[in-house]
């Protein structure tokens, strides 16, 4: 006990968790503050906090001062918040659900892939990501349908700091995504038929296939979508970000039995890339209404109550204890 | 960066070290006490310094922004600045010695100067990504930048107190100089401790409200609780062992340097870069 208790351990303790504080941060790779080591002195300082509390304690009633008050609230709220930190690493949920606009989500997956039952479901209807100027996200929000069982489902939205309660779970707006599959319309200038088409097509979709008459096919597929292109190195593309401000899609077509030919058309520069090789074909890319994922956190936290009223009683302990500048328990 | 608050804080920058220069000039020639003139241009140099923020302050709302201006390193060196100033301004009659005050006024100088220098910052007023559109923002930040200022007064003292230490101390009527300095850096640094507690717990609330995490292990996190811990080792050793001296002055500047590394270092390490890169 007088061990547990002596502040030559708090002193040890406190030291050991700084330097490998420090080391966590210098190898990030190496995870240090899930490793045995750190999780043992977070352990070994709660229990020195615990030991050193029930010591001061036993002094109690002959020289309780108002000052103890502050000693008791601050370590205790310190360990109260270890405890609520516990509970959240062993009891809690986090897991990241990209959603994509009418798709429903019923079930979770942990990072162990182990499937979990919410007990609600959610369908996105519609993500809207509104941007500045300069292409900063100014919101993203999300607008969901909630059905628990048992209660009329209801519409409601979620945005960044401004998470959705349901079920014991929190949702939070944490990010988005380019959506796998991207609806573009292109334009086919079929200049031997003098004939100008536009046609749908989703990026990764089976390819869709017109015909020139007399039996003679054409066959194009949107392979690939990207909503800023620039050129990466030789023969490697790429986007600088996900504002859609160079649009291309890259297009697989194939005339009859032909081999297959590819290129990138692009939104704004459609006349500057005609395929010399084909002069009788063209494409543009006319449209694009470029869809994103919404990446939305499920969160269930035991402890965060905890560590609420562990941070409360921390703040209390510490106004009590060191701000009466009379310097609490100084030893001159 | 908008005509009148650039003339401000230029202006507020050649006061610092106008100050800085006539507290050098004592400490050389040994004048001891304190200069009432000191405080004086101190104070002027404030007041512009506060006008230029507030200019700025309200010109994020003209833009149609509406934060509080710290949000980007120009404007948390200026803030950083401000609140050094302002700390040096409120305890500066406890404060012994044109020593400290030389200190505290040259690097609130380079912190001012600083923010129109160091690499990537910009005077540019711009929006806010919404994770930080928060109530938390102004309160996180103050309690934070206010803790670092008060920990920088109580590192001068530190340094006064490790420079006296070879000599024999002067006597006052209260005691030994060197054992008033250190009450007055206990208690700055009580102070500073306090409100770090108030600027992690804020920021992790902030976290849990956008996140749903209070803590992510991010480097500037981590080094603010690296900071967090040597000021209570530091508290630790005053109170609970009765340190003192110069042991706990070098504490002190140890505690120093890790605020210094939390607030600059991170930034600037590729390594450590993290959530709170942008500041």
């Amino acid at each position: 006990m007088p061990l547990l208790s002596s502040v030559t351990l708090t002193l040890l303790v406190l030291s050991s968790i700084l330097l490998m504080s420090i080391w966590g941060t210098l190898a990030p790779e190496r995870n240090v503050y899930y490793s045995p080591a750190y999780i043992g002195a977070l352990i070994v300082l709660a229990i020195n906090l615990l030991a050193c509390t029930l010591r001061r304690l036993r002094r109690f009633p002959h020289r309780f001062q108002r000052m103890d008050w502050g000693y008791y609230a601050t370590h205790i709220g310190i360990m109260t918040i270890l405890a609520g930190a516990l509970v959240s690493l062993l009891t809690g949920i986090r897991v990241t659900a990209w959603i994509a606009a009418g798709e429903t989500i019923s079930q979770i997956r942990d990072m162990h892939d182990r499937v979990i039952d919410p007990g609600f479901e959610c369908t996105l209807q519609r993500f809207i990501l509104e941007l500045h100027g300069s292409g900063m996200p100014d919101d993203f929000i999300s607008y969901v349908s909630v059905a628990v069982p048992g209660n009329p489902p209801f519409d409601t939205r979620i945005t960044v700091n401004h998470p959705l309660s349901v079920n014991g779970y929190r949702l939070y707006q944490s990010s988005y995504r380019l959506a796998e599959h991207q609806s573009v319309t292109l334009g086919v200038h079929d200049f031997g038929l003098s004939e100008h088409r536009e046609v749908e097509l989703v990026t990764g979709r089976d390819p869709i296939v017109l015909d020139r008459g007399d039996g003679d096919l054409l066959e194009i597929q949107a392979v690939r979508y990207e909503p800023d292109f620039v050129m990466m190195g030789p023969g490697r593309f790429g986007s600088r970000s996900l504002n859609p401000r160079n649009p291309a899609v890259l297009i697989r077509w194939r005339k009859g039995t032909a081999d297959p030919e590819m290129k990138w058309v692009f939104l704004h520069h459609a006349t500057m890339h005609r395929d010399t090789d084909t002069p009788l074909l063209d494409f543009s890319l006319d449209h694009v209404d470029q869809e994103y994922d919404s990446g939305l956190e499920y969160v269930r936290d035991p402890g965060r109550s905890w560590v609420t009223a562990g941070a409360c009683l921390l703040i209390l302990g510490l106004f009590i204890y060191l701000l009466p500048i009379g310097g609490a328990g100084v030893k001159r | 960066m908008m005509g009148y608050e650039a003339i401000l804080i230029k202006t507020a920058l050649v006061v610092y070290i106008l100050a800085f220069v006539i507290s050098l000039y004592r400490l050389i020639s040994r004048l001891s006490g304190r200069s009432p003139w000191v405080f004086r241009i101190m104070m002027s140099g404030f007041m512009m310094h506060t006008i230029a923020f507030l200019i700025r302050w309200k010109a994020t709302y003209t833009m149609g922004y509406g934060h509080i201006p710290v949000t980007n390193r120009y404007e948390s060196l200026v803030f950083f600045g401000w609140c050094l100033v302002l700390a040096w301004l409120v305890t500066a009659r406890w404060i012994p010695g044109p020593g400290v005050a030389a200190g505290m006024q040259g690097v609130s100088a380079v912190m001012t100067a600083a923010a129109g220098l160091v690499p990537g910052s910009t005077s540019r007023i711009e929006p806010l990504m919404p994770a930080l559109r928060s109530n938390w923002l102004l309160f996180h930040v103050v309690t934070c930048f206010l803790a670092y200022a008060a920990f920088a007064i109580a590192t001068f003292i530190a340094a006064r107190i490790l420079f006296r230490s070879a000599s024999s101390p002067l006597q006052t009527p209260h005691g030994s100089e060197s054992r008033e300095a250190e009450i007055v850096m206990h208690r700055l640094i009580s102070l500073g401790f306090f409100l770090l507690t108030l600027g992690i717990l804020s920021g992790s609330a902030w976290a849990q409200q956008s996140w749903g995490r209070y803590w992510g292990w991010d480097p500037k996190e981590v080094w603010s609780l690296i900071t967090w811990i040597v000021y209570a080792i530091f508290l630790h050793a005053r109170m609970s062992r009765g340190w003192s001296g110069k042991k706990l002055a070098i504490l002190a500047v140890i505690g120093f340097a890790a605020v210094l590394f939390t607030f600059l270092g991170v930034n600037y390490l590729p390594v450590l870069r993290g959530l709170h890169s942008y500041a």
